[in-house]
């Protein structure tokens, strides 16, 4: 009886000791998304290096507006021959890719967002405005160095990763390193983040994505962030994309 | 159109567009294989709309898909 009593003492004990720990896991992803997302909304201007393996240097230019935490236009600027070239992440994973040169859009289909955007390596999938506690499940692995490691599964299926495990700062709750894994359990990619405060808000000045299999990156580095400038929701759809 | 009119037409876009040669495309030649990136696709996808008049399908742009299978599909909507 005494033993009995002993281990379902240890099976309540241990059950809320995971109960937290899933339920802490939670709370950072969920102060992540806070930082990330708080904005009502952010405009701002988009430096993007890409680096071959060799180190050559190709330069990209482009605007970002974003409204809430499920709507984002995303427009080249520079080159000219991608200018116009812009990308819009609606909710319900909807998204569009305008091409000016055609002078139409086209929708991208979900089994396609695990593809690389316009020579970047970021996928449509990383470029999409949605929040991390919407799209993966979280759990708190450990704490170390000023940051909590979270492993992020995602929900449904769709996505072409496995998981991400995400370092997320202790004190201000921004990411500062994502890796991400394949179905086959092998780290593919990388992003460093660079967190900066602008007013009230933190924002990632910039964003370095490494593709490990390519050794190919991306920077992604903003400038010119303005905060809360009232965009509306007509702001954010296909006729706008066009114009 | 016939068959080898439309494959012949693809190939002369894929050349174009991804400054390839023909020797480096074959009938089972994936977007992949041939190094189009996501926008080179769409982009490929859209010009065949106009140059066939046909609608593909959204889910129609994945790098896997390759050129017989491409064809496949002119040829049923055309």
């Amino acid at each position: 009886m005494k033993i009995q009593l002993v281990v379902l003492t240890a099976l309540i004990v241990a059950g809320s000791m995971f109960s937290a720990n899933a339920q802490d896991a939670g709370t950072i992803l969920k102060k992540m998304d806070d930082v990330m997302y708080s904005p009502k909304d952010m405009t701002g201007k988009n430096r993007i290096v890409l680096i071959d393996k060799n180190g050559k240097q190709e330069i990209r230019e482009a605007t970002i507006q974003q409204k809430g935490t499920d709507k984002r236009i995303f427009r080249f600027t520079a080159p000219a021959s991608q200018s116009g070239i812009s990308v819009l992440s609606l909710p319900n994973d909807v998204m569009y890719l305008y091409l000016p040169a055609f002078g139409k859009e086209r929708r991208i289909a979900t089994s396609a967002k695990n593809q690389n955007f316009a020579g970047t390596d970021f996928s449509y999938d990383d470029m999409e405005s949605v929040l991390f506690s919407v799209k993966y499940t979280p759990k708190l692995v450990k704490t170390e160095s000023n940051v909590y490691v979270l492993e992020l599964t995602p929900i449904g299926g769709k996505s072409d990763y496995s998981k991400v495990m995400v370092q997320v700062n202790e004190t201000d709750y921004y990411p500062e390193l994502m890796e991400y894994y394949d179905k086959g359990n092998t780290k593919v990619k990388e992003a460093k983040y660079t967190f900066k405060k602008i007013g009230n808000y933190w924002n990632a000045a910039e964003i370095e994505m490494t593709d490990l299999k390519k050794n190919h990156k991306t920077k992604m580095q903003m400038s010119d962030v303005k905060y809360d400038t009232g965009l509306v929701d007509d702001d954010f759809t296909v006729r706008k994309l066009k114009q | 159109m016939n068959s080898q009119e439309i494959e012949k037409k693809v190939i002369e876009l894929l050349i174009d567009k991804l400054e390839i040669s023909s020797t480096q495309i074959t009938i089972d030649s994936s977007f992949k294989d041939l190094g189009a990136d996501s926008l080179d696709q769409v982009e490929i996808i859209m010009e065949l709309e106009e140059i066939f008049g046909i609608t593909f399908p959204d889910d129609i742009h994945s790098e896997d898909l390759n050129l017989k299978s491409l064809c496949r599909y002119i040829e049923k909507n055309t």
